[in-house]
């Protein structure tokens, strides 16, 4: 049985699920893709061919508002103790401008990447959940996986073709 | 008709337009679709397996049905109901079921050995008194599981490479240490 044929995978992007090494990877190979989810420990795959993807639904999440929050937050407390430590002690001013310096880091990261977006991609088997990352970058992600579909499927459809759908009397759920 | 249903609240999304962000009307989440050619697209239907005639081989599984195919697995009959076509190949149920782990597309999930021995051997440099336990680990880790990583894409072996190494220079430093340990009570 030709069981361990590795196929030819072209890795299309990574993106970081959590702190905790947890990463997922889009690879794409002649008519399928190929979402890997990493722990670091364990991977988990998920296989969508390109002729069986009827839409992608780009849902940009809300949760990283509380984020920003919190890392605005947690600076704004280590700027404090930062500035109650500067009467007596050098050493905890040192200390906790540099927490309060990554924390700043973290803040203009996130507000610089935009909110977390996953892709919901559905065939008509199943709708899937992947990971692509943060807002700025997962537009140009998206595109890269729509690039890859237009050898099969044809380009994205567009407006036209929405009015169109609408008029068919048949449900299209996404 | 398209129906975009939100995916938190599963509120009908009011879609100006594909491929910009619409906010849902309840939970005010922001979502943009993305259509194909193939949302006209029916799933595809089985093919539904012929009466067996007189002088037509029978399907193992289905006596009444003519089979179709032959196993690449055990060789018996089978019909297009019982017929698995996977990498080029046509299996019946049983051989299916009992190669499923071993055929690279079906492959749903793998354990990660040599990130487990890259770790085993690496952070115990921290804890660097244990490691003299767990560099022998690491090395029987990577040797054991050297060809046990079933990805469907290809990863290279530099992991386990660089455990070996970590391991076996803890495992020198280690012998010097006793050594000198050794010769100085002599």
């Amino acid at each position: 049985m030709n069981e361990n044929k590795k196929q030819s995978y072209k890795k299309l992007f990574r993106a970081n699920v959590n702190f905790l090494g947890g990463n997922s990877v889009i690879r794409a190979t002649d008519d399928h893709f190929l979402y890997t989810e990493s722990s670091g420990y364990s991977e988990e795959y998920k296989r969508f061919f390109f002729s069986d993807i009827q839409a992608m639904k780009m849902v940009q999440k809300r949760d990283w508002a509380f984020i920003i929050n919190a890392v605005i937050l947690c600076f704004l407390i280590c700027f404090l103790i930062a500035f109650v430590s500067i009467m007596d002690d050098e050493v905890g001013m040192l200390v906790f401008s540099a927490i309060t310096m990554v924390l700043v880091i973290v803040a203009v990261y996130c507000l610089f990447a935009g909110a977390p977006v996953e892709v919901i991609i559905k065939t008509a088997y199943s709708n899937d959940k992947i990971m692509i990352g943060r807002k700025r970058r997962a537009e140009k992600k998206l595109r890269k996986m729509i690039a890859s579909l237009e050898a099969v499927q044809n380009i994205p459809l567009d407006d036209a073709e929405l009015y169109r759908l609408d008029e068919i009397e048949k449900v299209f759920r996404i | 008709m398209l129906d975009v249903i939100c995916e938190k609240c599963s509120a009908r999304l009011m879609v100006e337009g594909l491929n910009v962000f619409s906010s849902c009307p309840g939970c005010r989440l922001k979502q943009k679709v993305v259509l194909f050619s193939a949302i006209e697209k029916e799933p595809e239907k089985g093919a539904v397996p012929e009466a067996v005639l007189d002088d037509h081989a029978a399907c193992i599984n289905h006596p009444d049905k003519s089979a179709a195919a032959l196993c690449d697995g055990c060789g018996a009959y089978i019909c297009n109901l019982c017929e698995i076509a996977v990498e080029e190949r046509h299996l019946c149920p049983r051989c299916f079921n009992n190669n499923s782990e071993n055929i690279s597309s079906l492959n749903k999930s793998t354990v990660l050995h040599d990130s487990c021995a890259l770790n085993i051997a690496v952070i115990p440099i921290l804890l660097w008194p244990i490691s003299c336990f767990t560099a022998p680990i690491a090395i029987f880790w990577a040797l054991f599981h050297w060809n046990k990583i079933k990805t469907p894409y290809k990863r290279g072996k530099w992991r386990f490479i660089v455990a070996c190494l970590v391991a076996t220079a803890q495992l020198i430093g280690w012998g010097i240490f006793f050594s000198f340990l050794v010769r100085g009570k002599l």
